[in-house]
């Protein structure tokens, strides 16, 4: 605050003043200890995944806590038909699914925030996951990393449970599913297994709602910020147009894909045949193996591949990070994600997974195939991905040997050549063909989700504008 | 008890300074030798406390245990007169239509826990088809002597596999198939008579049969559950 009398007096100064007396007091709370840095130029979202998923998570808090007016965490009462009569759902029946029925149908923009938090939550899994890989392959778990590597992958898996009780809370027959699997799970698990299955699903189904309604909104929540307080790196990359591109688009998929309630779980009907989140039906799938014990397809199993992760950082002594340097880790990441894409996959499909699902008879896979196509899958993965990194390796050696420049990218301005400006005019057009049949889906819907949609563009619009003028700046 | 150790003060130094304590004899003498030193109470006290209250925060974690609801008295849960009605009108029609369509011998019930606490409490019971489709007698194997209980079954209907609620069905083409209580999530399969997996994961795993609910039958032909052996979900042991 040098020399102020000789500045001329503005209509502003009472507020810039205030800020400043704010900012200054601000310096003596933790928040101005964090270093958030906003790129002026654009850098790669890849490298701060985590701030994104991060932004998704505060999205996700933000609706859920719109969607706890509405929700009620109540089972209630199904009665059977009496003799003789057909059966007529009671109105108390299954009351935790009425409730999300009537956010989705009638509670004034109920369906906007929850299509937001439906697909946030999918979007937070799928970030977790890719920033996870993505700083395997760099090697950021190792060379002081290893806590954040740690509660990072301890926050990963509180991720999915998160995303997990809350998929149950709708109490639809998906929702019924991964109840029934989680408690046999947790009932089957040794020594604790009956007493922890009481605790976690409680006796009746009212009480399952209730505690699962307590584990989502409360308890999972202040545990994955606790974990975050330790996971949260001293510096920090907030990159705003990129975090609206990412809230917009999940609008956006809000907009075009509105996820519907399902259907309601009663236990009087006959249930249908019906598949985990995609997170999970990789899990499922080794739970449909033949002859495949639950428990171990559905615990041990996950809790080895997340064990291999976790432990990662003191097997992989090495000082160095580069990718052409560690070959096996890579490697064996690569054959990770493969694993990942073929279990999910199976997860999806009938037992013969040429043919399509037709009666329940057909869920069980068969384990030589299933086995078969993870083990070929994985070992063409890890020894392609070997080879070509070692064969990397010898080229740079080669190279360097016989002293000739590598072949690496300069980094250089980012200018548009001819075809690409072409190739992306192209593909906004294609963008816009979809979205204008989008658009009509929509309005034969009565315009429910336009207005999801509508914000989500004008939040990736804002983006691309933003990415836009900061390209424009460097270039002048 | 060290009553030496205390004296010299520290325990951080090698063992030999302790050694002059030989050349203090008559000290011990007049001063009466505590039956425990102040240290040691205060480090038992301290070790105590901490024991209590781990137990009494332990003991104070059964507050995490759900309430179990009373379970419900013997409970009239069929007539024999109206089961066995209903089976005798279609037992000559071996359609879908007739014998093989479930709700014909067929019914459900909650019991041990009404259906406000918990779908896993949900129980069929069942006229159990004179003969199956091959032609052999089927008669219930926990009272094959009663004349009104050995045409009658009653079952759990929580699927030991993965807790999917079980359905009667008729398995396979009518005129080849079975009797079964079959899961519609993954396909286990239960005979009628026994509840004993006999095809699907529950079978393929060895999984146990399904609970089963004792029933008893009073003069006026009114069928009560008594009593389950097994639980649901985790099955008949």
């Amino acid at each position: 605050m040098g020399a102020p009398s000789s500045k001329k007096k503005g209509v502003l100064d009472p507020i810039i003043d205030l800020l400043k007396w704010t900012w200054e007091r601000l310096e003596r709370t933790l928040l101005l200890g964090l270093k958030i840095v906003f790129p002026s130029r654009f850098i790669s979202p890849m490298g701060f995944l985590g701030m994104l998923t991060l932004i998704v998570f505060i999205i996700l808090g933000v609706t859920g806590a719109l969607l706890l007016f509405h929700f009620t965490p109540f089972f209630g009462n199904c009665p059977p038909a009496v003799n003789g009569t057909t059966y007529v759902p009671a109105n108390t029946c299954n009351q935790a699914f009425n409730s999300v029925q009537s956010i989705n149908n009638d509670v004034s923009w109920g369906q906007i925030v929850r299509n937001i938090h439906y697909h946030a939550s999918n979007a937070m899994v799928l970030l977790a996951v890719m920033h996870m890989f993505y700083q395997y392959f760099g090697g950021r778990y190792k060379l002081r990393y290893e806590i954040l590597w740690v509660t990072g992958i301890v926050l990963g898996v509180v991720t999915v449970i998160e995303a997990y009780t809350g998929y149950d809370l709708i109490f639809n027959i998906r929702g019924q599913l991964a109840i029934n699997i989680g408690q046999t799970l947790t009932f089957y698990s040794p020594v604790i297994g009956a007493n922890l299955a009481q605790i976690i699903f409680g006796f009746s189904f009212n009480d399952l709602a209730i505690r699962f309604y307590a584990f989502h909104v409360f308890i999972i929540p202040i545990i994955m910020l606790a974990i975050m307080a330790v996971h949260l790196p001293r510096n920090l990359v907030l990159d705003i147009p990129v975090a609206s591109a990412i809230t917009g688009i999940i609008l956006v998929m809000g907009g075009l894909f509105p996820v519907d309630v399902g259907v309601k779980y009663d236990p009087n009907l006959a249930t249908q045949i019906t598949f985990p989140e995609w997170y999970f039906t990789s899990l499922y799938a080794f739970i449909r193996v033949h002859g495949l014990n639950p428990f171990i397809a559905g615990a041990i199993i996950p809790a080895i591949f997340v064990l291999i992760f976790l432990i990662v950082p003191f097997f992989d002594r090495g000082r160095k990070i580069a990718m052409v340097d560690r070959p096996f880790w890579i490697a064996l990441g690569v054959a990770a994600l493969g694993q990942i894409a073929i279990v999910t996959v199976w997860g999806f499909r009938a037992a013969n997974p040429l043919i399509a699902l037709q009666n329940e008879n057909q869920l069980v896979i068969d384990p030589t195939l299933f086995a078969g196509s993870l083990l070929i899958g994985t070992a063409l993965a890890y020894g392609s991905v070997y080879a070509y990194v070692r064969w990397r390796r010898a080229k740079i050696d080669q190279l360097r040997a016989a002293r000739k420049p590598l072949p690496f990218r300069k980094l250089q301005p980012y200018i548009l050549s001819k075809g690409e400006v072409y190739s992306l005019l192209g593909g906004l057009l294609v963008l816009q063909g979809f979205l204008d049949v989008a658009v009509f889906r929509a309005l034969l819907d009565n315009l429910n989700n336009f207005a999801l949609l509508e914000i989500g563009m004008v939040l990736v619009a804002f983006a691309a504008a933003a990415h836009i003028y900061r390209v424009a700046n460097q270039t002048r | 008890m060290d009553e030496k150790k205390p004296s010299t003060s520290t325990n951080s130094t090698p063992p030999t300074p302790t050694q002059p304590a030989a050349s203090q004899p008559p000290n011990p003498t007049p001063v009466k030798s505590p039956l425990i030193s102040r240290r040691r109470f205060l480090q038992g006290a301290v070790a105590a406390s901490v024991v209590l209250a781990a137990a009494s925060v332990g003991a104070s974690g059964q507050i995490l245990g759900p309430q179990i609801p009373t379970p419900l008295p013997a409970q009239v849960i069929a007539d024999w007169a109206s089961l066995d009605k209903k089976y005798q009108d279609v037992k000559g029609d071996l359609t879908t239509k007739g014998l093989y369509n479930e709700s014909n011998y067929s019914q459900f019930f909650y019991w041990q826990y009404d259906s406000s606490v918990s779908p896993y409490y949900k129980n069929v019971i069942a006229r159990l088809p004179d003969v199956d489709s091959s032609g052999n007698p089927l008669v219930n194997p926990f009272y094959p002597t009663d004349p009104i209980l050995s045409h009658v079954v009653a079952f759990n209907t929580t699927c030991v596999h993965l807790r999917c609620l079980v359905n009667p069905i008729y398995a396979g083409n009518p005129g080849s198939g079975e009797f079964r209580l079959q899961c519609p999530c993954h396909g286990s399969q239960y005979r009628l008579a026994d509840a004993v997996p006999v095809a699907g994961p529950a079978f393929d795993l060895g999984l146990n049969p399904l609970p089963q609910v004792e029933l008893t039958v009073d003069s006026s032909g009114k069928i009560s559950a008594t009593g389950m052996r097994g639980t649901p979900g985790i099955g008949r042991t």
